[in-house]
């Protein structure tokens, strides 16, 4: 406080502190204080002569640059009807109509990119855990079993489904069948595991294993299959079976156990394929979108 | 205390661009205007040329401080609103157009690369005495000639402000929009505003001080107070 004028009481002394700062004095005579602070600075002024002086002072030269004069335009600056021709090229057109949606662009951009990226990565694992029978298999002399879907082919070929998932026992059961067998160690393993149990089974037709057992010959393939499905747990756990088989210690209980499940997995990998195409043509077009705001805006400014 | 706003009829009274066609350009609002001129109606947008043409060319003039630059920044600035009508979000239409022409001013002394020259400053404050503000109307001859001197003093003054601060100054005192609009226009926080405006004040007001002719003019126009400013002065 540097002493103009008397210090009053209230908030009129705490505000008589100190003078006014230049931005104090500009915002009260434009108005732009707070209510509070204006009736702060209303008592200041009023026994603060340095600040009322600065104030005048303020207010004299906002009024005199309000009184500088306009320059008279030196011609009208309307627009030809060239120009009309000229109006919004389309990019801007379609760049006008779009900005409103923006957020909800974006929004959009995100969701698709992350339905895309986890349908793609959902299919990736999933090819993955598909493709691990083929491989265990590749690894027996089967190297032409590439996938479950070729061996439930075939096998429903050579057989009906319950017979090739309830009773491939009575194939290697045959003997004829199992001599003629291409199969690796563990297949055999596994088939002469199976064939052991299949002689105390009670509910094998023996028509039906004899033609199980004659087409099941015309492929290699489907008697690997077949003898990975038998080694299964859930071929011994199945409820028509007696004796308790113990697998064999090279099958593969997950994977044996895949061919079982290959309708649903279709449908699924079906329903997820077209997740991933929709949701991928969409963000295509919506990254088509963002390109023509980007050159739209670019032109603008240019 | 000082009001602003105050040129906004001043701004209106322009002609209308086609008579004969029906329209009317004091009795189409601007809202109505800019939806004809959005649906590609050239004629509705030369209304709101003919409205705002004269703000937006001295915003242009007092920034650039040269005839034939302003003359194009105000042209270029129509032409970019025609072309970008489309972008137009609502609101007022003046600070829209405003925004346009002191960007383009801005690019135009960024491509100067110079101060604005000084030259012109004279011709500048004699060019039209048009007077709008409410106050005069009760000022006494002297008091008038006062504040005209005091007008171009500071006229001259703006020039040595820097580009933010004098384009803050120019929005606020001399075209008389709210803070806000300024900070809409300039595309800037209303603390930066207020900010610019307080330090572009201060600036003129050493400006004034510092000098004897303007100072006395300074004096006279505020009479009543005369006596403690000379003090403030010393």
């Amino acid at each position: 406080m540097t002493g103009n004028g008397d210090i009053g009481s209230g908030a009129a002394r705490v505000f008589a502190e100190q003078h006014m700062t230049d931005d104090e004095l500009n915002l009260f005579i434009d108005g732009e204080m707070p209510a509070a602070e204006r009736a702060r600075a209303e008592g200041h002024l009023a026994i603060c002569a340095t600040c009322r002086e600065s104030m005048v002072l303020f207010s004299a030269i906002a009024q005199a640059l309000a009184a500088i004069p306009d320059a008279r335009v030196p011609r009208s600056f309307q627009l030809s009807p060239k120009f009309a021709a000229q109006r919004q090229p389309f990019w801007s057109r379609f760049a006008a109509l779009l900005v409103p949606m923006l957020p909800a662009m974006r929004a959009a951009t995100v969701a698709l990119a992350l339905l895309l990226f986890g349908s793609t990565a959902y299919r990736a694992l999933d090819d993955t855990s598909t493709s691990q029978p083929g491989s265990n298999q590749a690894a027996a002399p089967q190297p032409t079993l590439t996938s479950p879907a070729q061996a439930q082919t075939s096998a429903t070929e050579s057989a009906d489904t319950d017979l090739a998932q309830k009773a491939p026992a009575p194939t290697e059961a045959d003997g004829d069948v199992a001599d003629d067998s291409a199969a690796g160690a563990a297949d055999e393993e596994a088939a002469a595991g199976a064939a052991d149990s299949s002689e105390t089974r009670e509910d094998q037709p023996p028509q039906d294993i004899g033609e199980a057992a004659s087409e099941g010959s015309e492929s290699n393939t489907t008697l690997a299959l077949e003898a990975a499905v038998a080694a299964s747990p859930e071929a011994t756990a199945s409820p028509t079976s007696t004796v308790t088989v113990t697998p064999a210690p090279t099958a593969t209980p997950t994977s044996a156990a895949l061919p079982f499940n290959d309708v649903d997995d279709d449908e699924q990998a079906d329903w997820v394929e077209w997740v991933q195409v929709i949701s991928g043509a969409a963000l295509f077009g919506l990254l088509v979108l963002w390109a023509g705001l980007a050159v739209s805006r670019r032109r603008r400014l240019g | 205390m000082f009001r602003r706003g105050q040129r906004e009829t001043a701004l209106t009274t322009e002609e209308p661009v086609h008579p004969g066609d029906g329209r009317d350009g004091e009795a189409l609002h601007d809202e109505r205007l800019i939806l004809h001129a959005q649906q590609g109606d050239l004629p509705s947008f030369n209304l709101l040329v003919a409205r705002h043409q004269t703000a937006v060319y001295n915003v242009c003039l007092r920034m650039l401080r040269d005839f034939a630059l302003a003359e194009d920044a105000t042209q270029d600035a129509f032409i970019k609103a025609w072309t970008g009508i489309g972008t137009f979000r609502g609101g007022l239409v003046r600070p829209w157009l405003l925004r346009i022409a002191t960007n383009r001013c801005y690019d135009i002394l960024r491509a100067q690369g110079r101060r604005p020259a000084d030259s012109f400053d004279a011709e500048l404050v004699e060019a039209e005495p048009n007077w709008t503000s409410q106050a005069e109307i009760a000022e006494q001859p002297e008091q008038h000639a006062s504040r005209r001197e005091l007008s171009a003093v500071l006229a001259r003054a703006l020039g040595e402000l820097p580009d933010d601060q004098r384009m803050a100054i120019i929005l606020s005192d001399v075209q008389g929009h709210s803070y806000e609009e300024v900070a809409q226009i300039t595309n800037v926080a209303i603390g930066t505003v207020k900010s610019r405006i307080s330090r572009a004040r201060s600036r003129l007001r050493e400006v004034v001080l510092a000098r004897e002719d303007a100072r006395e003019h300074l004096e006279r126009y505020i009479r009543p107070t005369s006596e403690t400013i000379q003090e403030g002065a010393e």
